[in-house]
């Protein structure tokens, strides 16, 4: 089946081509989405969204690019709204506005990589919470890039389309996201052990 | 930096990895179409008059109103225009002859009309 296809029959409301929209994307979307928000949960839970919205804007989609480029888009603008209104919340929280142990707060992340002590930081749960915060701090376009190439194994050409750049700024992005990550992990570290 | 930072940053970085591999939620395929049921069950309606955000019924109700008017004044000045070369029109203008003639004959058998022959 061709993009148009699929296109065509979500737009015809067609349960069959939808369920395999869902089948072959649902990994990548989920994916995607928790490349960036960083919650199994609630990626499973913003790429419901994410489907529902590919129902519901089926017919915007003009065919200039692959349909899993499109899909992409919805997963990462959606995911970085998400991320967007959780640090609103803890910002919040913060301040005192929220309580701090709401239910909506994701278990005990610190809120900056520093406030971690380097002798919690052995555990593979550790691990994963340094790395998150890492890639949190990275500047947006960095964060897409860097997550698409090493999540979701994009080619270069593939990420400038779902990001609508050239391939060489998704070259730079990356290797920028890279030296970024590192120099972080390196004085968190290096204050920490 | 020492050989332990660059330890710590590479298994970081290596836990990528990993972190991709999410375990499969056989659920929710089974969770999304329930969500999205009422997408497919009112397809033709949503496709047709819901797509300009107008609910079906009162249009159709409109629709059925306004063309039972039409076809009844459209009956209507056509059962009351007279069509000169339809069959009503032809019963008309033999009857109109036939009463010429009994006309006709009524004054020529009439007693001024015999009176004034004589």
């Amino acid at each position: 089946m061709t993009d148009r296809e699929f296109i065509h029959g979500i737009i015809q409301r067609d349960n069959e081509v939808f369920k395999e929209v869902v089948c072959l994307y649902e990994n990548n979307v989920i994916r995607t989405c928790y490349s960036l928000v960083h919650d199994d949960q609630d990626a499973r839970d913003l790429a419901q969204e994410v489907f529902i919205e590919i129902l519901n804007s089926a017919e915007s989609f003009r065919g200039d690019a692959k349909l899993s480029s499109w899909i992409y888009r919805i997963a990462i603008n959606k995911s970085l709204n998400y991320v967007k209104q959780q640090k609103r919340r803890q910002f919040l929280s913060r301040i005192g506005l929220r309580s701090a142990g709401s239910d909506e707060d994701h278990g005990n992340l610190p809120a900056d990589i520093n406030q971690l002590n380097a002798e919690e930081a052995m555990t593979e749960k550790e691990i994963r919470m340094v790395l998150h915060l890492a890639l949190g701090k990275l500047p947006v376009n960095q964060r897409i890039a860097f997550t698409m190439c090493k999540y979701e194994k994009l080619s270069y050409q593939e990420i400038a389309e779902v990001m609508n750049v050239s391939v060489s700024s998704v070259e730079s992005l990356i290797h920028r996201a890279k030296t970024n990550l590192r120099n972080r992990l390196e004085i968190f570290y290096r204050e920490n052990l | 930096m020492n050989k332990e930072t660059q330890e710590k940053v590479n298994q970081v970085l290596d836990y990528i990895e990993k972190d991709r591999l999410l375990a499969e939620d056989p659920f929710f395929s089974t969770r999304l179409l329930a969500r999205t049921e009422h997408y497919f069950t009112s397809g033709q309606q949503q496709h047709g008059f819901a797509r300009f955000g107008i609910n079906k019924q009162p249009v159709l109700a409109i629709a059925v109103v306004v063309l039972g008017l039409f076809i009844g004044i459209f009956s209507a000045s056509r059962l009351s225009t007279v069509n000169p070369a339809g069959p009503v029109a032809e019963r008309t203008v033999r009857l109109e002859q036939l009463a010429n003639e009994s006309f006709i004959t009524e004054i020529n058998h009439s007693p001024e009309e015999q009176f004034l022959s004589k």
